[in-house]
Order: C-alpha cells, then sequence, then structure tokens
C-alpha cells in the first residue's frame, strides 16, 4: 500500500467489549446486476482484502465491479481533476482527513452516519472515518502501526542497541555507516514516500498550535521543532544516511534494498511487512524486521503514527447510488469482512472482526508504541497540508537547492496557497 | 466558369465548424475564464480582472517552467535538426544496399507512443538497474554516474534525450526529402566548375534544402514548447519542481483547483508560442529572401 | 563508383549501423523483458531470459483490459481519420483553388492550430455544455479539429501541384463543386491522403494527454490510458508492463511497416513546401 494520504488516528487498541447486536444487511436482493464504478489509488485498490472483497462482491450479488486503480503518484492529481470535471465514481478510497474536503463530500458522498455499521467499527478507529461530525465512509481497511521499520539481524550483527532518543538513533546510524550499511533507505524520487507528517504529528498534538495553524496566525517557520525536523532531514542526508541516490530512490525498489541488507531501516507500517514484503524473494524475511519510532528530530524519543484507515465512500448522486450503498453495507456485514481479511497480519478495525492477527513487530514493540505512538494529525487535520507538495520542497532542501528556512517558507506557501483555493478562513 | 461557382465556399464550411467549434473556440473565448475567480471551490463565477495574472507572475514556478520550456524546446530545435542532417546526408548518397531499411530503423522510435517512449527512458535512467549508468560503468566512465531523474540538470538532459531520441526519424525523413529534391544536375555542373565538397554543400545544397531544415526547425520548436506527456511520464515535474513545464503546471493547478489559474497559464502560453512563431516566420522569410 | 568511393559507402553504412543501436537497443530490451519472468525483469536488458514465459501476454491481455481499449483506440482514431481526411482535403482544395484573401486568412487562422497549445479546461467546459462530456466519441470532433491544420497544410501544397487546367477540363463536362472534386481531383490526392492518412492515425492512437484528460470510466479508454493505468498498478513487474507496451505499440508499427512507403516518401513533400 502507498500511504499517500496517510491519513491516521491513533488508537489504543483495546479491544472493547462487543456490543449492539447486527441488523441484517440488505444486498442480495433480485436485482438487474449493475457495474459500480470505484476509483481508488492503484496500490490500495490492489490490497489483497479488498480484492478478495471485490472476488466475494461479485459472485454474491452477480454486480459487476469497474476497479480503476489510479497511479499512486499522481492520484490526488487525478482524481481531484476527474471530481471537478464531473466525473465522479459511484464509489471511491480515500483516506479521508481534511484532503478530503476539496472533494466536497457533503454535495457528493453518502452521509453514513447512521449506519448500523457504525456502531462496529472500534472506537479508536471511528474518528478517522469522521468529516466534521459525519461519517462518511467505511474504514474496511487494516489498523496498521507506522514508524521506522529496522533490520533485527543486521542490529544484532553490529551489536546495536535499540535508540530511545534522537541523539542514541544518530549514533545508531553512524555505527551502520562506520560498517558499510546504509541506514535508511528514502525513497526521495516519489515524494510521498519521505513522509514527512510522522515527525509532525507530535508537534501538532497541542490543539493550540494546530488552531494557530489553521487560522493563519502561525507558520510552519515559526514553530521550532517543524525548523529541528527540516535541520535533521538535511544533517542526515548530508551525512550519508539516506545512502547516495536518495535522489533517484523510489519506492518500487524498497523491498529489494531492505530485503537484501543494503539499508537497515525505512519509514514504514508494520503491515506492510506482511501485505506487500515478498519474504520468499529475498535474504531477509518479513520476521526480521522489527518496528521502532521514527526518529526525524521533531521530538526526542521519537514517534510512532497510529492506524490509518482508507475509507470506502458512495457517490448520493450517481444513479447507482442504491447499489454502492448497498456495496458499503455487504462491506460493513461481519461475514463478508471476516472472509476478505482471512489470515491477514493486522489490528482490527471492526469489533466483531475474528480472521486477523496483529503483526509481530506490534506485539513486540506494544509497550513503547503506548509511550511515544501519537494520533495522526498532521495529514487529517491541517489546512491546506499535502504531503507531496511538501514532500516537493524537502526535496529541494536534500538535493540542496534551498536552505532550511527557505524550504519552511515554500513549504508553508503551498499550504497556504491551497487553503487560500479551498476559502479557508483567515488566508 | 467562374470561381466561386467551381469551387463552392459550402465545402468548407463543415471543416471551419468543426475546426471553430471545437478548437478555436476553447483556445480563445474559453480563456475568458483566465479573467474570473473560477475554482474548484468556486463555481459562481465573478470577473476579477487581471489578478489570476498578477497570482502566476508570483509563482516561483512559472519561472523555472518557463526556463525548462525554453531548454527543452532549443536542446531538441538544434540537437534534432543537426542530427536530422547528420544522418541524411548519408542516407541520401545511396551509398549501399540497406538505406532504406536504415531510414526505416531510423523513423521507428518516432512511431511509438509517448507514454511508451517515457516509460522505456524510465528504465534507461533508472539508477539502480538502468542501462544508462551500467554502460558508464562498463566503459570505465564511472565519474560521470548521475542520479539521472534525481536532479534538476540530468533530469533535464535524460528528458531531452528521450525526446531527441523520439523525434530524429522526422528531421531524418524531412531533410532527406530536401534533399532528394535537389536536382543533381545543379551539383554536376558545380563539379565540372571546380566546386570542391564543402563548397557544393555551402553554395548548392544548403540553400536548396533550407526550406525542409525550416520545416524541422518550426515543428521541432512547436512541440518542443508543448511538451507535456513525456515529462509528465519521466519526472512528474520533479525533482521539486525542477523539470516543470508550461503544460505539467497547468496541470497542477488545474489538479489543485485553480482552474482560473490554470487558464491564465495557458492564455500566458499560447501567446508565448504565437509570438514565437511569428519571430520565426519573419527570419524564415529573410533567408528565403536572402536566398 | 571507384574504390575509394566504395570503401566510403562501406564506412558510412557500418557508421549508420552502429549508431541505430541507439534506436533498436531500447525497443529490443523492451520486446525481450517481456517474455521474462518478474525477478529476471527487474533488470531491463537485452540479455535472453532462461525461459521464455509467453504467458506474460495473456496475463496482460485480461488484467491490462487490452482488447475493450484497443476496440476504443481503433474506433477513435478510423473515424477520426476518415474524417479528418474528408475535412482537410476539400478545405485545402477550396482555398487552394479558390485563393481570395479570405481564403489566405483562413489558412493562416488554421496556422494558429497548428501551434497553440491545447485549452484543457475550456475544453472540458465546452464538452460538458454540449452534453458528451466523458463520451469517447467527444474525442473524434477534437482530434478532427486538432489534426485539420496539419492535414490541409500537406494537403494544400499537393494540390497546388495539380494543374488547374485539370479542373478546367472537367467543368467543360459540367463537374464542378463536390462532384468535380470527387470525380477528378480527389483521386489524384491518393498519395498525400496515404501519408496523411497514417500520420494522424498513428498520432490518434499513440495520444495520451486527450484521453488522460476526457475520459473516464475505463470501459472507454484507449490504449495508451490503458497502459498508463497499467503502469501504475504493476510497476514492479516490469516484464508485464513491457509486454503491455508491446501489444500497444504493435498495431502502429505494423501499419508503419505496411505504408513506410507514404510515411516517409509522402510526409514530406508536402512538409516541406507547406
Amino acid at each position: 500500500m502507498r500511504k499517500k494520504s496517510a491519513t491516521l488516528l491513533s488508537c489504543a487498541l483495546a479491544a472493547s467489549a462487543m456490543l449492539t447486536c447486527f441488523g441484517t444487511n440488505v444486498y442480495a436482493e433480485e436485482k438487474e446486476p449493475v457495474t459500480l464504478t470505484l476509483y481508488g489509488d492503484a496500490g490500495n485498490v490492489q490490497r489483497p482484502f479488498m480484492q478478495k472483497l471485490f472476488e466475494l462482491y461479485e459472485e454474491k450479488t452477480g454486480n459487476k465491479l469497474d476497479v480503476q486503480g489510479i497511479e499512486s503518484e499522481n492520484f490526488e492529481t487525478v482524481c481531484l481533476t476527474k471530481f471537478q470535471t464531473g466525473d465522479i465514481p459511484d464509489l471511491f478510497l480515500h483516506h479521508g482527513g481534511y484532503a478530503l474536503d476539496a472533494y466536497n463530500p457533503s454535495e457528493n458522498f453518502v452521509d453514513f452516519s447512521d449506519a448500523e455499521w457504525v456502531s462496529d467499527i472500534q472506537d479508536s478507529v471511528l474518528p478517522t472515518a469522521k468529516r466534521e461530525g459525519k461519517v462518511y465512509g467505511l474504514p474496511f481497511w487494516e489498523a496498521s502501526y507506522s514508524g521506522l521499520l529496522y533490520n533485527t539481524k543486521i542490529f544484532e550483527e553490529y551489536d546495536i542497541q535499540l535508540p530511545k532518543t534522537q541523539e542514541e538513533f544518530n549514533s545508531v546510524c553512524d555505527t551502520l555507516l562506520e560498517n558499510g550499511v546504509q541506514p535508511i533507505y528514502l525513497p526521495l524520487k516519489d515524494a510521498w514516500p519521505i513522509l514527512y507528517q510522522y515527525g509532525m504529528d507530535p508537534i501538532f498534538e497541542e490543539s493550540e498550535l494546530l488552531e494557530k495553524l489553521n487560522t493563519n496566525q502561525t507558520t510552519y517557520s515559526e514553530i521550532p521543532e517543524m525548523k529541528a525536523q527540516m535541520e535533521w532531514y538535511k544533517m542526515a542526508a548530508d551525512k550519508g544516511y539516506f545512502g547516495k541516490n536518495f535522489g533517484t530512490d523510489t519506492w518500487d525498489y524498497c523491498m529489494e534494498v531492505l530485503g537484501e541488507g543494503e539499508a537497515a531501516m525505512m519509514y514504514c507500517w508494520d503491515t506492510w511487512l506482511y501485505s506487500d514484503y515478498d519474504s520468499e524473494a529475498y535474504t531477509y524475511a518479513a520476521d526480521d524486521f522489527g518496528l521502532m519510532p521514527a526518529f526525524v528530530g521533531s521530538t526526542d524519543d521519537g514517534t510512532f503514527e497510529g492506524p490509518n484507515c482508507c475509507l470506502t465512500l458512495a457517490n448520493k448522486n450517481s444513479e447507482n447510488a442504491e447499489a454502492a450503498i448497498e456495496f458499503v453495507n455487504f462491506m460493513a456485514d461481519p461475514e463478508n469482512y471476516n472472509a476478505a481479511f482471512e489470515g491477514f497480519q493486522t489490528a482490527p478495525v471492526f469489533k466483531h472482526q475474528t480472521t486477523i492477527e496483529t503483526t509481530p513487530q506490534y506485539k513486540a514493540a506494544e509497550d513503547w508504541i503506548a509511550q511515544v505512538g501519537h494520533a495522526s494529525i498532521a495529514n487529517p487535520e491541517i489546512i491546506g497540508f499535502s504531503n507531496v507538495d511538501g514532500a516537493k520542497c524537502i526535496q529541494e532542501l536534500l538535493l540542496g537547492n534551498v536552505d532550511v528556512e527557505t524550504c519552511l517558507t515554500r513549504m508553508d506557501e503551498e499550504r497556504m496557497k491551497a487553503a487560500k483555493t479551498q476559502n479557508a478562513e483567515g488566508f | 466558369m467562374n470561381r466561386k461557382k467551381m469551387y463552392p465556399a459550402y465545402m468548407m464550411v463543415i471543416p471551419l465548424l468543426v475546426f471553430g467549434v471545437f478548437f478555436l473556440l476553447p483556445s480563445t473565448v474559453g480563456f475568458g475564464y483566465a479573467f474570473t475567480d473560477w475554482s474548484a471551490y468556486n463555481t459562481k463565477l465573478s470577473f476579477t480582472g487581471l489578478s489570476n495574472f498578477l497570482d502566476i507572475l508570483q509563482e516561483r514556478t512559472l519561472t523555472t517552467a518557463f526556463v525548462n520550456t525554453l531548454i527543452f524546446a532549443g536542446v531538441k530545435t538544434v540537437v534534432v535538426t543537426v542530427l536530422g542532417f547528420v544522418f541524411a546526408m548519408p542516407l541520401n548518397k545511396r551509398m549501399m544496399k540497406s538505406t532504406n531499411l536504415l531510414r526505416t530503423v531510423y523513423f521507428l522510435p518516432s512511431v511509438l507512443s509517448t507514454l511508451v517512449v517515457g516509460l522505456i527512458f524510465n528504465a534507461v535512467f533508472e539508477s539502480r538497474h538502468g542501462i544508462m549508468n551500467g554502460i558508464l560503468m562498463g566503459t570505465g566512465l564511472e565519474n560521470l554516474i548521475q542520479p539521472w531523474l534525481g536532479e534538476r540538470w540530468p533530469a533535464v538532459f535524460s528528458i531531452c534525450v528521450a525526446e531527441v531520441w523520439r523525434n530524429i526519424g522526422y528531421a531524418v525523413v524531412i531533410t532527406l526529402a530536401g534533399l532528394q529534391s535537389v536536382n543533381s544536375d545543379y551539383i554536376e555542373a558545380a563539379k565540372v566548375d571546380g566546386a570542391s565538397g564543402f563548397q557544393l554543400f555551402r553554395k548548392i545544397t544548403l540553400p536548396l534544402i533550407m526550406p525542409s531544415v525550416n520545416v524541422n526547425i518550426l515543428f521541432s520548436l512547436i512541440y518542443g514548447l508543448k511538451m507535456f506527456d513525456l515529462v509528465y511520464v519521466m519526472t512528474g515535474g520533479g525533482p521539486g519542481h525542477d523539470t516543470e513545464t508550461f503544460g505539467t503546471l497547468m496541470m497542477n493547478e488545474m489538479a489543485s483547483g485553480r482552474f482560473s489559474h490554470s487558464v491564465a497559464i495557458n492564455m500566458v502560453f499560447t501567446v508565448i508560442l504565437v509570438i514565437v512563431a511569428i519571430l520565426f516566420q519573419k527570419y524564415s522569410e529573410r533567408c528565403e529572401y536572402v536566398e | 563508383m571507384n574504390k575509394s568511393e566504395r570503401r566510403k559507402g562501406i564506412l558510412t553504412g557500418v557508421c549508420l549501423w552502429a549508431f541505430s543501436i541507439v534506436f533498436l537497443y531500447p525497443i529490443a530490451m523492451v520486446v525481450i523483458t517481456s517474455f521474462k519472468n518478474k525477478a529476471e525483469a527487474n533488470i531491463l536488458s537485452v540479455e535472453l531470459p532462461t525461459e521464455w514465459l509467453f504467458e506474460n501476454y495473456s496475463e496482460v491481455w485480461e488484467k491490462g483490459k487490452i482488447f475493450r481499449s484497443a476496440i476504443n483506440s481503433l474506433q477513435i482514431s478510423v473515424v477520426s481519420v476518415i474524417l479528418i481526411l474528408c475535412m482537410a482535403a476539400s478545405l485545402s482544395f477550396i482555398l487552394v483553388r479558390r485563393n481570395t484573401k479570405g481564403c489566405r486568412m483562413i489558412s493562416r487562422l488554421l496556422t494558429f492550430g497548428i501551434i497553440a497549445p491545447m485549452a484543457i479546461l475550456p475544453t472540458v467546459q465546452l464538452l460538458k455544455q454540449l452534453g458528451i462530456y466523458g463520451d469517447k466519441f467527444s474525442l473524434i470532433p477534437l482530434y478532427a479539429a486538432l489534426y485539420l491544420p496539419f492535414s490541409s497544410m500537406l494537403f494544400s501544397s499537393f494540390i497546388k501541384g495539380i494543374p488547374r487546367e485539370l479542373d478546367e477540363a472537367a467543368a467543360m463536362d459540367g463537374a464542378k463543386g463536390i462532384g468535380l472534386f470527387a470525380r477528378v481531383v480527389f483521386p489524384l490526392l491518393k498519395p498525400v491522403t496515404a501519408t496523411t492518412g497514417i500520420l494522424t492515425f498513428m498520432w490518434i492512437w499513440n495520444d495520451f494527454q486527450y484521453p488522460l484528460y476526457l475520459l473516464n470510466s475505463s470501459a472507454n479508454w484507449t490504449l495508451p490510458l490503458s497502459v498508463y493505468n497499467f503502469y501504475g498498478q504493476f510497476s514492479r513487474s516490469w516484464n508485464l508492463v513491457c509486454a503491455d507496451m508491446v501489444l500497444v505499440s504493435l498495431p502502429v508499427v505494423v501499419v508503419y511497416f505496411c505504408a513506410q512507403k507514404y510515411v516517409i516518401e509522402g510526409m514530406t513533400a508536402g512538409a516541406v513546401k507547406g
């Protein structure tokens, strides 16, 4: 999965007590078969549980799905263009949050706030499905934890202890460098995998600061932690923590680089190891990796980002609206989601999820997550935030085109420009 | 019979109507949107005068796009025209049997979709397994190894290479046709007069094929300035905004919902292209006159 | 031809063939990679695969929605090309033969069509107004309008070479207008019609920008658009991406090989004088 718009809210993940009984979902009525169009990020529609669900749906209802995976790099661009020119699919996969506002949810999507399945969503996940108090989409997704994946075998080999502070982390990188191992693989060329929002979560956890930023009373440039984060990136790039060719590194090669031990760490999420990573193909298997917090300079003890759900939204103005709503209800049926997620390794999103297991990486880091886990705030809550626009500024910083101040100023400019276009107040 | 009757105007109606409605209308009247506040979030339009133009002129990326567009068009024009010449000259002499086959081979890339070409060169310039770095490594030119698509100038270079690769065929063919129209009697006559090879070329061949060279230049220039697909596929305007062109800029603005900005850039771009074309027209008229 | 000239000829031939590697290598690379397995395809090269996997093609055929896209591409390109040829031929005929001030104005206006870039958003608005936005057939008049100027240019310069006395003779027999054009002039335009037809066919078949902006439902996708989306989904499987690229390019390459005489010889005759 490409977490292009990683939108997540941390959850304490305590499996809450089962509650509410389920009404029967109506989805298999005898009707003319319809074909529903679905747009989603190419990586997202390829998720194994999604593929299984699509199959299940076509089988059980006789309806067809026209699934269009849109290239991750241009996902938002292409989708916004399509929406803005009136080409709106029956079903849409999106990570929600503030970015969803660009799609005008109240006009375009079905409000599921009163749907029966709302009560089946884990309390910790439910907020990710909401926008301005309304549930627009079903978080039919994995609940992954993000941070830094690291190769435990390499760490053992060089006798490296897990770092607890930024300073310790830097010396871990130095040790790896001394031993000829590239510390971190950063697929800079694709922009989004910089995932710089991880480091911003702890900064904007303070709601007052977030409020000030969202009303244009402060800027990134004025926030010392933001500056510290960018300075760290620059320092890391200069010291070689990201290797020599980070400018051309792409997400497509991350498995190979991690799998062959060429690099020891990567900003990523635990579930990826079991959903995408091909243990058979490389020297190191999924179980050889561990999860530690992302150390990026913004906070001393690192940060984990909580689950980040991709929502399935239904177009309420489509002629197939009814079928689209039924599709979402179909997904929310425990029988169907349990079938689709069977054997998948991730934390549960639904209360009646019985066929999944959390990842060993999550289990091992559980206590640590409780300490330094943060809700995903930057991406869903900062007005005008775009992890691609910002990442492009960071690209320029790391390639040496601009300095830290200019980089932050440009990030601010991009953010304000987007906010202004969206008619946000104060911009 | 008079001309009006023989060549009735009604035969032009349909073509002109289609051209007028589906090309001229959007490219002229459509620019009215550039003077409004049209955006994804604003569907009730109001007149805003020149404010969109003032906004886009302040865009940092506009300058980059302008410079890149000029570089792409300039490099492409020069290299393609020159190489077209270099390959067309020997091919014209029919010194060997395989001339036709060679011509076919040289034109082959021009038949492929820009998208396919972009993907091919993405693979060629890929820094991990791409053949470009492989070749440099193999030939002992390690110090020329670059993060091709990951830094501004190497990326600009890579895009230029792909664009040239795709367009040499056209240039060769057009120049070749120009050469073939050169009457060999002239050459023979000049040879009898004792003209040397270079003199022959300069005094006879070059002036005679100047029109086809000019066609080459014009097309390379116009399509070079309009370059979009290749950049979109190879770098998407990145790293940062380093390889942005007018085409990708329009796309970005459109995708961010700033429709009127996008149309304003489109309009500026059209004006630039028209100016370039007029200047070129003046130049080519002059050089035909000189001869 | 004397000895030294022959030697020079051979030398040039060798050089030209050596250089042709630059054009052939990348293409060969794609074709060969399309038969490899995923792991081998990770490195794009002309090294032969250990095992030739023809099933890559059937996989791509299915997953890449090739058949449907090919039908769309074919419909759009063929209809557009026919429309362009009819329009460009008759328009140029009148423009050249009348040659009034108005006609020269129109020619200049057509030049604008070659120069100006596509005005995307206004075009989208136009199509929406006409109620055909998103329809694959909406591309046909757009392509017709887009390539009309270039095609007219080719036709015009060709028609200029046909003596007007021919028209006069036919006019004696009472032919005029469409009749005159269709029976007397058009048959003479075969070479330039073939050239223009093939060139515009290739351009429309290969075009990626219009479909990208203007087509939505994958049922309407053209082949290049299907490749683009396929690449988005399978960017880690270069063998499949390559097979997809081969499938998409095959029709144009075949058309080109069959009709290259017209492409290469015909194209320039007009363009040069234009």
